[in-house]
């Protein structure tokens, strides 16, 4: 009754991420963002992630051609460093290869400060995450502050056991600032995974972002991310 | 048109999902979990010990447990405004009642124990959960009640029950300022029993 219950909640948030992503624009491009993250915890104050990830881009903005490409691979690193009271601050840095397998490719370098804070009501685990990119592009510098409030939690009980699944819910303000102007976009992201044995997650979300509030030019993405995380 | 110019990316991630969807598979099946039941999975003596908690309460949720070396069975439910957790032997017996509380609720004398211990042991400490636990009176010739006396101690708020005090808290450490969670549990008195550490849910799949 219980998974039931949940998992027709997922449906309802899955057919209302995909409703509003489909109601805002005539077509959203799709995509799939497959990724590996795998992070080592030195003690209880110091962590480092490292995360690598491909997206494929199936059709552009408003076109209903189907057009399957690679539009990105990157890797990331992060160092976080834990305070008292479940804060969390990190450091990050990412290098981004678009358009990899074409021979007009470009790149993205980016460091990201970011502070997170995490607070537990029973079993819902809430999160409350800011961050501070700093986009370098080859002809162009982009600051971007993003923030997200987040929440997940065990399908099963108050605590999310080896073999159980858990949900993710979420919601991502990004503006972003150049020297062209801004953009304020929206994520909305829901997703469910499986907790393995030795602290492995396999992880699918549908992110729907839509972009860009501000301007009359509007973009819709609907996007499919299956992750893999580990513990080493 | 179709292309597939991105097709080594894709073999290589599939690659890695296969080997960690595999690793999953021939994982072992003892582990600890706390799993949802119906009513109808509890045994059906605990069920009757608790019909004078059914008859007032709300929100029932019914568990099976497992710690890696027993099974257990739990009610959590709410009763008389408090969240209370009753928990079963594998065969239906009582164990103890939890009840849920605001660390205020307690009386000054415990606060201050327990307070003055976590002053004296740590750095900083914060309080995230308080709970009672309630355990059988142990009579005069060293017999323990049994579970139907117990449940009526328990509803006629009997002072004879055995009360402990379980915290979850989260503590910083004198030497090494690193964060951690530990549960303590303390006697009537205020003093320490057991102290063990909580092991927090990843958060990788929160952070990055």
């Amino acid at each position: 009754m219980t998974i039931s219950f949940y998992i027709s909640r997922l449906i309802g948030s899955l057919i209302i991420t995909f409703f509003t992503a489909t109601i805002s624009a005539q077509t959203p491009s799709f995509r799939w963002e497959k990724g590996i993250s795998g992070t080592r915890k030195f003690d209880s104050k110091w962590a480092l992630n490292l995360q690598i990830l491909e997206r494929t881009r199936f059709n552009e903005y408003n076109s209903e051609n189907l057009s399957t490409r690679s539009d990105r691979m990157e890797i990331r690193g992060f160092l976080t460093y834990s305070l008292f009271n479940q804060r969390k601050m990190s450091l990050g840095y990412m290098y981004r290869s678009l358009d990899p397998f074409d021979s007009e490719r470009g790149f993205e370098h980016r460091i990201t400060q970011q502070f997170a804070f995490i607070s537990k009501l029973k079993a819902l685990r809430i999160t409350n995450r800011i961050r501070l990119e700093e986009r370098i592009f080859e002809n162009e510098f982009e600051l971007r502050l993003r923030y997200q409030f987040s929440n997940d939690f065990p399908i099963q009980g108050e605590s999310l056991d080896v073999g159980e699944l858990y949900l993710v819910l979420g919601n991502e303000l990004v503006l972003s600032l150049n020297k062209t102007g801004e953009e304020l976009e929206n994520r909305f992201i829901t997703g469910i995974g499986k907790l393995m044995k030795n602290s492995q997650k396999i992880q699918i979300a549908l992110v729907s972002r839509n972009s860009d509030f501000i301007s009359s030019e509007k973009k819709h993405i609907l996007q499919l991310e299956t992750n893999y995380f580990f513990i080493w | 048109m179709i292309r597939f110019p991105n097709l080594k990316a894709h073999l290589l991630f599939s690659f890695i999902l296969t080997i960690s969807l595999l690793s999953y598979s021939q994982e072992d099946t003892k582990y600890e979990f706390e799993k949802r039941i119906n009513k109808e999975d509890f045994p059906t003596q605990s069920i009757e010990l608790l019909q004078p908690f059914l008859k007032h309460s709300k929100n029932e949720k019914y568990y099976r447990e497992f710690d890696g070396s027993n099974y257990f069975y739990e009610l959590k439910l709410l009763f008389k405004s408090k969240n209370l957790s009753i928990k079963f032997t594998n065969e239906g017996d009582l164990v103890d009642i939890e009840s849920l509380y605001d660390f205020e609720e307690l009386s000054n004398n415990i606060k201050k124990t327990i307070i003055d211990y976590l002053d004296n042991s740590y750095k900083r400490s914060k309080i995230r959960k308080t709970q009672i636990q309630y355990n059988r009176e142990v009579e005069d010739d060293g017999e323990s009640e049994d579970d139907i006396e117990f449940v009526e101690d328990f509803l006629e708020k009997d002072d004879d029950l055995i009360i402990r005090y379980e915290l979850e808290v989260e503590v910083m450490q004198k030497e090494t300022n690193s964060a951690e969670f530990f549960e303590f549990i303390f006697n009537e008195k205020g003093e320490l029993l057991e102290k063990r550490k909580i092991i927090q849910r990843d958060d990788d799949i929160i952070l990055y």
